[in-house]
């Protein structure tokens, strides 16, 4: 029946009065009876009063256990540790200040990079059932990366002949011109998408009507689209007249007929669309582009294919009958191309990937760094909590008496304990509050500094409970972490020295010290490897931008331009692009503070594809292919080893075939022989080298160059005409581009040009992951030092004010003042020591793990861990000095009186 | 000095206490104070109930919903709390009644053996 007693239980908690409030009452008039029965038996009224109480037996016990039927026990007494532990630091409030910032700090660092990789590669999608989507992507069975994009016909004809899948749906990012109202708007993120998208998804509008199958069935026939909530909230205001409204993208007129919802950003984590328009209008909404909706003519893979799999149908099954599906379409496809190619194509095969997180190219960037950055913040969250632990330890020295009160008047040392744990938990509960509350500004500059130089990342950061959950558990860990020690420590003092008044304060708690040494060694263990982490980072960063500094990439616009139709090098057609290029050259060169111009096929921070073999007598290599015009080295400041630089006398139509090749490429191919004179092969023609340039990355920093050859404008094997302009000015660059933009609009008002940029804003946005890296470690190595020298200053001031009778002692038997300071000062660097031997070992293995990120600077760099080390032995002597210089204050006769 | 006094005396068997609290309140409701005396009376002095014993015993039958407690005045004109057996604390006192009678001709029979069986 003991339900029966709960819920009278449960009942009583919310009730008042309690049936036991009146209890003390009671138990008056119970004696009272007691006391009247005894005086008519003849006691005296005292007697009777005494020989009451004494039948009565323990009043307070009687009361207390019946007090104790009413309560859950663990809940009151909880209740009770909670408000006594409130009053203990609320009585400490500088202890508390310090232990809840410490814990705010590493807690807050640890959820901001953790809401991150949640972020970017945990959340998923807000669609129907998103463990059913799948993304499509290629591979090229003889290795490379996976390719997630298609083109068109392939997309159609995969749709068509799949038995896997309940659908198939298409969709590409793609910048918007637009005019809304006749004002022409900022460049919009947009995503061209199949009518069966939202279908698929399982997305309800808004507001309005989705964008469906009979949108998107003819080219060119389906002038709708949809806005994203967000867009529809900044540009127009909510207003319900915007469905129906008309908005020209690209000059073609667009009406506009529905919303999507609010947290739906699009399936591509951190590039959330705001205009979608069907597939089918691609060459409206591209009118620099050839339509390609067809087969291109420079076969361009643009579609990011995802799908639904059939209920019961399991990835692996998916991939089985799909991957015959599309080798067949694309074996049919290859008998329309150029034979070279077409082997390539043979060996491709599909691959499915979970599509539940949605397209992460963001993922795949920013994983390996991310996942660095959250052991790095878990050392910082260590280094925190070892610090709160010995600022715990050094209280309970303070509260030593009190405990060992309890102790002996009979309190359990599991409930002292649960208590100590309780005050921790109080601090580790602000602490991580405190921690949330700053982690959700961190994260959002964070955001902010990876999307420099590009187009901002746009992510979901709203907490959802994986992040909820794991600042709980980090903070519920954290208590673990600095509360257990201390607490486990306090309640086993020795008590009959700690309770005697007077006792040598140091006698009872060298053990406690000692504990309190092997934290700040463990400490420093740990910042040594933050530091040297942080510094590789650096270093490698620094390296990173050292090799590109003496470019002065600041002092080299790119421009973008990209002709229109698809036949830009077809016959004359190709002869009228070079004019224009070269004309453009021309009249740029004129331009006064430009200091040198030229155009190229490729951008200095693209990486290049090796698609082009070069045959020479001994060797066949597959190598990459810029088209260029003269004076691109100068311009990029390329040396140009042996040989010359294209002139423009090898621009003109008709000129013989000559190339530039790079160091790399003249290594691979021609063996070491001098390669200037000698002829090579590739596609169909026979080229002679005039000249060997210095290998320069192309966007693969860490990694080796990639092999080159450049080729005149003319002469290089591509359909494609479109180039990067490189301006190199000899002061500010601000004044040119706009001259800039005027040659281009003068040269060819249809050419557009896009993104004028400077050559170092371009390298910066490359550099994203490693500033990220760099600028976060040292961020985090900083704040480290800062929490290290904070623990080590309070250990020592701790230990200094237990020793100064010891110190007066010694000061008044003769010791110089130095030598007290060095006295004291030994043991702060002592711990250092300690710290580094157990940290420089520990942080060289780790930094192997971290080899792939780093460059041109050797993991367990000998020059980093040393400045690493010296730097943690300065900081050390300086939190050490302070606590030192109080110790040679100590005055004799008052240290000695206090005894 | 009870102590002494109560060298005949035995402490209360665990749990039996509830149920000499139930059978004293079969006669009607009473306080704490009269629950002790009528205890103490009905077993002509032999059992040793610690007042202050009952109370944690009423809270716990009250929980139960065997009793119920409410303010009066007694005979002297003071106010004292009085318990009432409810219907559910009568069946329990059957119950237990019962069940203790068992409990007790059990124990006497391992204690003093009946006649040997076999001689029937």
């Amino acid at each position: 029946m003991s339900w029966r007693r709960e819920l009278s239980k449960l009942r009583a908690l919310f009730r008042q009065p309690k049936p036991v409030d009146d209890l003390e009452e009671e138990v008056r008039s119970h004696l009272e009876l007691e006391e009247q029965e005894n005086q008519e038996a003849g006691m005296s009224p005292e007697e009777a009063h005494y020989a009451a109480l004494r039948r009565f037996g323990n009043v307070t016990l009687a009361q207390e256990r019946s007090r104790e039927m009413w309560g859950w026990n663990s809940v009151e007494a909880l209740c009770q540790d909670l408000r006594y532990g409130l009053r203990q630091l609320r009585r400490s409030p500088g202890f508390t200040a310090v232990a809840v910032i410490t814990l705010a700090l590493g807690i807050g660092a640890n959820t901001a990079i953790f809401s991150l990789i949640d972020a970017v590669l945990l959340k998923t999608l807000p669609v129907k059932s998103p463990g059913e989507l799948v993304l499509l992507g290629s591979k090229n069975r003889t290795g490379g990366e996976t390719d997630y994009t298609f083109y068109y016909p392939v997309y159609q004809e995969l749709r068509e002949q799949t038995r896997s899948f309940m659908d198939l749906a298409a969709f590409a990012d793609v910048p918007l011109n637009v005019r809304i109202d006749g004002v022409s708007e900022p460049t919009v993120p947009g995503e061209l998408v199949s009518g069966s998208y939202f279908s698929l998804l399982g997305i309800e509008p808004a507001a309005g009507r989705n964008i469906i199958i009979d949108d998107d069935r003819l080219p060119g026939q389906h002038p709708v689209a949809m806005i994203s909530y967000g867009y529809w909230k900044r540009r127009l205001a909510l207003a319900p007249a915007a469905i129906g409204k008309t908005i020209q993208i690209d000059g073609t007129p667009f009406t506009i007929i529905g919303v999507t919802p609010s947290r739906f950003l699009g399936l591509e984590v951190g590039n959330a669309p705001d205009i979608m328009v069907p597939v089918m209008m691609q060459p409206q909404v591209m009118p620099e582009a050839e339509s390609w909706l067809g087969r291109p003519v420079n076969v361009v893979n643009w579609l990011h294919v995802v799908g639904r799999l059939k209920p019961g149908v399991t990835r692996v099954r998916a991939l089985a009958s799909t991957d015959i599906s599309y080798r067949r379409i694309m074996a049919e496809e290859a008998g329309r191309i150029d034979e070279d190619w077409a082997k390539s194509w043979l060996n491709e095969e599909l691959v499915l990937a979970p599509g539940s997180t949605g397209l992460s190219e963001l993922g795949r960037q920013f994983s390996r760094p991310l996942f660095i950055l959250m052991v790095l913040v878990g050392l910082l969250l260590l280094i925190a909590c070892t610090n709160v632990a010995n600022l715990l330890l050094a209280r309970a020295g303070a509260r030593r008496r009190e405990i060992a009160v309890r102790l002996a008047i009979g309190a359990g040392a599991g409930r002292l304990i649960r208590q100590l744990l309780t005050e921790s938990l109080l601090l580790a509960t602000v602490g991580g509050a405190g921690g949330l509350t700053l982690s959700s500004w961190a994260t959002e500059a964070l955001v902010n500094f990876m999307s420099t130089g590009r187009i901002p990342i746009a992510l979901n950061l709203r907490p959802d409970s994986y992040i909820i959950v794991f600042t709980l558990s980090v903070s519920l860990l954290t208590v673990v972490l600095f509360g257990l020690v201390p607490a486990l420590r306090a309640t086993q003092p020795n008590l009959t020295i700690a309770l005697r008044t007077g006792a040598n304060p140091t006698s009872g708690l060298t053990s406690s010290r000692r504990t309190g040494r092997v934290l700040v060694v463990t400490q420093i263990a740990m910042l040594v490897v933050l530091v040297v982490g942080a510094g590789l980072f650096v270093r490698s960063l620094k390296e990173l931008i050292a090799q590109d500094a003496e470019l002065q990439p600041e002092r080299v616009l790119l421009v973008r331009l990209e002709p229109k139709g698809s036949d830009q090098k077809r016959g004359d057609n190709a002869i009228r692009l070079n004019n224009v290029y070269s004309a453009l050259q021309a009249r740029v060169q004129a331009i006064p503070g430009v200091r040198s111009v030229s155009l190229a096929g490729a951008n200095p921070t693209n990486r290049l594809e090796a698609y082009i073999r070069v045959r020479t007598k001994d060797e066949e290599v597959a190598s990459a292919m810029v088209q260029v015009f003269p004076r691109y080295f100068a311009t990029l400041g390329i040396p140009v080893l042996y040989g010359r630089d294209f002139t423009l006398a090898d621009m003109v139509p008709g000129a013989p075939y000559v190339a530039v090749i790079n160091e790399t490429l003249a290594r691979q191919a021609f063996r070491g022989k001098n390669p200037l004179g000698r002829q090579f092969e590739f596609g169909r023609s026979l080229c002679e080298v005039i000249g060997v340039v210095k290998d320069t990355k192309y966007g693969n920093f860490r990694g080796n160059a990639p092999s080159v050859v450049y080729q005149p404008f003319l002469q290089a094997n591509t359909g494609r005409g479109q180039m990067v302009l490189h301006v190199r000015v000899a002061g500010k660059t601000e004044r040119i581009i706009a001259e800039v933009q005027r040659e281009i609009q003068a040269i060819d008002p249809n050419l557009p040009a896009f993104q004028i940029e400077t050559l170092a804003t371009e390298l910066n946005a490359a550099l994203a992951n490693e500033r990220l890296m760099a600028t976060l470690s040292t961020l985090f190595g900083l704040l480290a030092l800062a929490l290290m020298s904070i623990g080590l200053y309070g250990t020592l001031a701790y230990v200094v004010t237990q020793r100064t009778a010891e110190i007066g002692l010694r000061l008044a038997l003769g010791a110089r003042r130095g030598q007290v300071l060095v006295m004291t000062l030994r043991q702060a660097l002592l711990l250092a020591a300690g710290g580094l031997a157990i940290g420089i070992p520990v942080a060289a293995g780790a930094s192997w793990l971290v080899a792939s990120e780093l460059y041109e600077v050797r993991p367990a760099d000998p020059a980093v861990i040393l400045t690493a080390a010296l730097l943690i032995v300065a900081v050390t002597g300086l939190a050490g000095y302070i606590p030192a210089r109080r110790a040679t204050k100590v005055d004799p006769m008052v240290a000695l009186r206090y005894e | 000095m009870p102590s002494q006094q109560s060298g005949d005396r035995i402490e209360l068997v665990y749990g039996s206490l509830d149920m000499l609290i139930l059978r004293t309140l079969r006669w009607g409701p009473t306080h704490g104070h009269g629950i002790a005396k009528s205890i103490e009376r009905m077993s002509e002095e032999t059992l040793k109930v610690d007042h202050g014993s009952l109370y944690p015993a009423l809270q716990r039958l009250q929980q139960e919903g065997w009793i119920t407690a409410e303010w009066g005045v007694s005979k002297n004109n003071q106010r004292a709390k009085y318990y009432r057996l409810t219907a559910a604390g009568r069946r329990q006192l059957v119950a237990e009644t019962s069940r203790w009678e068992r409990f007790v001709r059990a124990v006497t029979g391992v204690l003093r053996p009946a006649e040997p069986e076999e001689g029937q």
